[in-house]
């Protein structure tokens, strides 16, 4: 798997390949550690490149969404595979981490 | 290549090297003297022969002058016997006798008394013949006595007379007669004159010479370049006349090497130094020749002896040298074996030589690796004795916190219902096959009231013991809000809530809670992120149960769960499983899929339930193949068998 960000002021883009269980979930929460203690507090997973995700790869968006919301932003999502939407749709995430169709609606998600 | 061998090498080389320039050297130089040699021998015989002719000449004079002094006297003698007979009357035959006598007895051979004319008078042969002349007689000249009968000389040498008709060559003496009226001649033998000159002569020195063996043949020229004698039968090549002709044309001497001999050419001085002729003198090689052998022979000898010498001196040296190398390598190699003996190089280190400063350094510093060995020997043996008590502990620590955990799964395993309560109205059974990690899916199921069971399968994220407790609190927290809570949405809700409150580690827990009524197969369920369950026909056709939109439960607390509500006919089955089944991988790292689910089924639909959850997790055993069972899977499985008390009267078999 491979993390990219996109710094964009108190925003940041983290674009994601590849699978998100549980030997690679540590590395989404390490980029996203350093994104929240950088300043940023509203966090946008560009999924489209994500192929698979687990349970350890939802805790890990968990972590993501409250430590942003701590730091007084959000997180939201754009880009979901079927499979990876299918998860979020089972295990009911969507309703802890909104669902955008696209960056820019992402961007609109968390009123930026 | 050793050292010594090096040394030896060099040294032989070396002496091998010298012994050829040296020889090469000496050669040139013996060549050169002994060139010098012929030459110097040459001069010499050229001067001994000069000298030998001179004086050979001057003795031979001398010796002709005394004879021919003797030889007037007996002519005075002679005239006076002759004057005397005249007076006397004695005629000529008389006074030819009285001659004859006196050539009898003296070394005198011939005596001559002529008349005033040079007719003879008398004479000391048998017969003289008065009508000869005198002259004719003697075999010299008639003008020989003119002179003499002239009267102008009293006594004069005529030189030497050969016979006419052979005979020995006779030397004459003239003296006038006393009365001037006449001429005596006197002749004496030559041979006597002529032996003397050939024993004082050249002839006989280069015959001499040759003879000795001192040179092979000798020639003598005068200095109009004509042979004047020859010894040794000598030819003389164009070569040779060339060099003899630069010698008379005023070389003081000339050697030539030609072949096998030596021809050495050198001028002949006479007393004041001027010279009168040449001598050519020609020399065997044979003793030059022996010379060099003897060089060669002696030579070669000494450079071998010296050779061997120097090669045993550089051996002895060799070994002297690399000796003490070797010991030091030794030495260096016990360092390395650890085998060092403090002292090994005393002998070595006693030197005064770089060899000596090499063994001292080389002791101080093998003592010191030695002394750094040791420490660090003993710190790696402290370390590994360190090592090896933290590695039991750590074991120990290992064996203990397996045994913990080998008794927390124990009572994992126990804290889950054991046997499925009895009761007509369904069949159950429940499974889980833990991961080799403790994870955290659990099954539930206890009875409510008296019509109804509560049903319910979960799965905690992550592995490991945090889980395991997770899955134990959330199992009481969903039991206790199961008690308080009819509704499972609300159940679901309140368990959330409360799993929100003590979940410092963040983690979750899905949820698929069902109460089901056995008096009509309704079944009220609330899905808290759970995959959902399948509801299987009895004729094998899989439903999976909707979702109700609830979300995992520990996430956020105040979250809403809504229920739905299903109804079961008999024979239809309620299949809840965890993701352990759905996600199970191959070794390809393909997931079983809810496909392959539908179809496993499908097909054990018509199994009783045990046979029917081995039959499932059979298929996904199957398509796991060797592949490392990753996660628990759990599954829960129910059959609807009806209200039985509401169909007991319709049974044929009841009795009305």
């Amino acid at each position: 798997m491979e993390i990219t960000s996109k710094i964009d002021g108190d925003l940041v883009q983290l674009n994601v390949s590849g699978s998100i269980d549980a030997s690679t979930s540590p590395n989404v929460e390490q980029a996203v550690n350093a994104a929240i203690k950088g300043g940023r507090k509203r966090l946008i997973f560009d999924m489209r490149q994500v192929s698979y995700i687990s349970s350890a790869g939802l805790r890990a968006l968990l972590m993501a969404a409250k430590q942003a919301k701590a730091a007084g932003g959000g997180v939201a999502v754009f880009g979901l595979q079927s499979e990876v939407e299918e998860v979020f749709t089972i295990s009911g995430f969507g309703k802890i981490v909104p669902i955008a169709t696209s960056d820019a609606d992402a961007r609109a998600k968390l009123g930026a | 290549m050793r050292l010594r061998t090096r040394l030896v090498l060099m040294v032989g080389v070396s002496v091998s090297l010298g012994i050829v320039v040296v020889s090469a050297v000496l050669a040139l130089l013996a060549w050169r003297s002994i060139l010098a040699q012929a030459e110097a021998e040459g001069l010499a015989i050229a001067r001994v022969l000069a000298q030998t002719a001179m004086v050979s000449e001057q003795v031979v004079a001398e010796v002709g002058a005394l004879l021919d002094r003797e030889m007037v006297a007996h002519g005075v003698l002679a005239s006076h016997l002759a004057d005397v007979a005249d007076r006397a009357g004695l005629d000529d035959r008389a006074l030819s006798r009285r001659l004859r006598e006196i050539t009898a007895r003296s070394a005198i051979g011939e005596l001559w008394v002529s008349d005033a004319t040079g007719q003879v008078r008398a004479g000391s042969s048998d017969d003289p013949d008065v009508a000869e002349r005198v002259a004719t007689a003697a075999g010299l000249p008639e003008t020989a006595l003119a002179r003499l009968l002239a009267g102008t000389r009293f006594a004069e040498p005529l030189g030497v007379s050969q016979p006419p008709l052979g005979g020995t060559p006779m030397r004459y003496v003239g003296v006038r007669g006393i009365d001037g009226a006449r001429a005596v001649l006197v002749g004496r033998d030559q041979t006597y004159i002529s032996k003397l000159n050939q024993t004082l002569g050249v002839q006989r020195l280069l015959d001499a010479l040759v003879r000795d063996g001192t040179v092979a043949g000798l020639s003598v020229f005068d200095h109009d370049g004509r042979l004047v004698a020859s010894s040794g039968g000598m030819t003389l090549t164009p070569d040779d006349a060339q060099l003899v002709q630069r010698v008379l044309s005023g070389a003081p001497s000339r050697t030539v090497k030609s072949g096998r001999w030596i021809n050495v050419a050198a001028a002949m001085p006479d007393a004041y130094g001027v010279p009168v002729g040449v001598a050519f003198a020609r020399l065997s090689t044979a003793p030059l020749d022996a010379l060099i052998r003897n060089y060669v022979w002696v030579g070669g000898g000494t450079a071998l002896v010296v050779l061997v010498a120097g090669l045993l001196l550089s051996v002895f040296l060799g070994r002297h040298i690399a000796a003490p190398m070797m010991r030091i390598a030794d030495a260096a190699a016990a360092v390395d074996e650890r085998s060092f003996v403090h002292g090994s190089l005393v002998a070595v280190a006693r030197r005064r030589d770089e060899l000596g400063h090499l063994a001292r350094t080389f002791e101080v510093m093998a003592e010191q690796v030695l002394a750094r060995e040791e420490d660090l020997e003993r710190q790696v043996r402290e370390r590994t004795q360190e090592l090896q008590l933290k590695n039991e502990e750590l074991d120990r620590a290992k064996r203990r916190l397996e045994a913990d955990l080998e008794l927390a799964r124990l009572l994992q395993s126990t804290i889950l219902p054991q046997a499925f309560p009895p009761d007509r109205h369904w069949s159950g059974t429940a499974r889980m096959t833990p991961a080799l990690q403790m994870a955290g899916d659990f099954y539930d199921y206890f009875t409510l009231d008296a019509h109804r069971l509560g049903l319910v399968i979960a799965d905690v994220s992550g592995k490991g013991v945090a889980p395991a407790f997770f899955m134990a609190v959330s199992r009481s927290a969903l039991q206790e809000a199961a008690r308080y809570n009819e509704d499972p949405g609300a159940c679901l809700t309140a368990a959330n809530d409360r799993l929100c409150e003590q979940n410092p580690l963040d983690m979750f827990v899905t949820v698929f809670y069902a109460v089901i009524d056995e008096r009509n197969g309704t079944v009220i369920y609330a899905n808290g992120g759970h995959n959902r369950p399948y509801v299987v026909s009895a004729d094998g056709q899989p439903t999976a149960v909707p979702l109700t939109g609830g979300v995992m439960l520990g996430v956020m607390p105040g979250l809403p769960y809504d229920s739905g509500t299903l109804t079961l006919q008999p024979g239809e089955t309620l299949f809840l499983f965890t993701d352990g089944v759905s996600e199970a991988m191959n070794l390809t790292e393909q997931q079983f899929g809810e496909s392959r689910l539908e179809a496993a089924l499908s097909a054990a639909a018509t199994l009783s339930v045990d046979d029917m959850l081995t039959a499932v997790t059979g298929a996904v055993q199957d398509f796991v193949g060797d592949a490392p069972q990753s996660d628990d899977i759990t599954c829960l499985v129910v059959r609807y068998l009806g209200n039985r008390i509401e169909y007991a009267p319709r049974l044929p078999l009841q009795p009305a």
